[in-house]
């Protein structure tokens, strides 16, 4: 059968459904009654709950940079972590932005590439935590210090900076040198763009979950649509 | 005011929502909860509807939309109010009879198995919109509508000779 031939057979459809299906009235007054409130609004509130704890960490790690800025090791090492906040802060805020700007009556491809964004966000942390692999040493050289300047006892006598022998500095370039470029190579690789080769769906699938991996795929599929030839 | 229109409206295409509902939920418990959802989120956005664009064109946006965000969750409860009654009642029991019920049945059961986007494209189609309009509603190219109308025909086509002989048995 051609679709031109399933057009009457659509049409009888259309008859059919007009006598047959019953609109539930009351029920439709009890939608417009009920309280307007978004299905993403969870989501908006957990974005800002994150919002809020970032800019915590962050205002710590300011009050440790001042506390600590005429020792470059800390100084730097703060300023890494802060990097990262601020990374981290800007994903959450463009996620705030999509939520509040999504409306559905848009065109299908741009609604759904948003949400299919909005699924994925779990990816974007772990891309961020490989762009800051290189810097990993800053994490616990910030960290121990953090602690002595508490004066929690455990951690008095530990002090990276002091344990190295002043050697940190060497393992700190070395190991940035040797981590940026595959940092920046796996950060640009782990995308919508990519899905279709195989290690990067199965890193996205082990390290964000399956519905994150299916969302890149719809993405993508969603791009091709409104932007290539099919 | 609006709610008048609003229900007036509803009513007037209730066919549209039930044959989305239909082709984006296998599950008939699920049904209900995406008409729900679909007249929640029109309602929602009714405010911002503007007369100048048809309403057809704005109603499947929407409820497109929403159809193809329910078919994708995984958790599909979303029944926002509970209610002992159904808000789309299809108030037909009767079996196939003619052969072109029986295509009918084909025809649903085939756009039930095709892909979100391709579902979204048939409907329109079908819903006698023009490449152009489709173009509009989905975002896709226009191009790509006529590629994605054309392998839909083709599927159909080997569908319906491979499902009909099932149907009646091979002569």
């Amino acid at each position: 059968m051609e679709l031109n031939e399933v057009m009457p057979l659509w049409e009888m459809y259309d008859k059919k459904l007009e006598k047959a299906v019953k609109l539930n009235q009351r029920f439709i007054h009890l939608i417009e009654a009920e309280k307007v409130k978004s299905s993403l609004a969870p989501l908006f509130w957990r974005r800002i709950a994150e919002v809020i704890i970032q800019t915590g960490w962050m205002l710590l790690l300011v009050v440790f940079l001042v506390k600590n800025f005429y020792q470059a090791a800390y100084a730097v090492s703060a300023l890494v972590l802060i990097a990262f906040f601020i990374v981290a802060l800007i994903n959450n805020i463009k996620q705030l932005i999509i939520i509040k700007r999504m409306d559905y009556s848009s065109d299908i491809v741009t609604i759904q590439s948003s949400l299919a964004m909005l699924q994925a966000n779990n990816l974007n942390y772990a891309r961020m935590v490989i762009l800051f692999i290189p810097a990993c040493l800053a994490f616990p050289v910030v960290f121990f210090r953090a602690m002595r300047d508490f004066h929690i006892v455990v951690f008095e006598n530990i002090d990276i900076i002091t344990l190295t022998g002043g050697h940190w500095w060497t393992a700190q370039l070395a190991a940035t040198l040797a981590l940026i470029p595959l940092g920046i190579w796996c950060y640009t690789q782990l995308s919508y763009k990519n899905i279709h080769k195989k290690w990067v769906r199965d890193f996205i699938e082990r390290s964000s979950g399956r519905r994150v991996r299916k969302a890149l795929e719809f993405m993508k599929e969603l791009h091709s649509l409104k932007f290539e030839d099919i | 005011m609006d709610k008048i229109l609003f229900t007036e409206l509803i009513r007037e295409n209730k066919g549209i929502i039930f044959k989305i509902c239909n082709a984006y939920c296998p599950n008939k418990e699920d049904r209900d909860d995406l008409a729900q959802e679909i007249i929640y989120n029109l309602w929602k956005s009714f405010a911002g509807y503007k007369a100048e664009f048809k309403f057809s064109t704005w109603m499947y946006r929407i409820a497109l939309n929403v159809a193809i965000s329910f078919y994708r969750k995984e958790q599909k409860k979303s029944r926002r109010i509970t209610y002992p009654e159904n808000l789309l009642v299809f108030e037909d029991d009767s079996s196939p009879n003619t052969e072109e019920e029986k295509n009918l049945r084909l025809l649903l059961k085939f756009i039930g198995e095709l892909k979100e986007i391709d579902k979204s494209v048939i409907l329109l189609y079908l819903g006698n919109k023009s490449y152009k309009e489709i173009a509009e509603i989905t975002g896709i190219t226009e191009s790509n509508v006529a590629t994605k109308i054309n392998r839909i025909k083709d599927k159909l086509k080997t569908n319906f000779s491979t499902g009909q002989s099932n149907y009646y048995g091979t002569k």
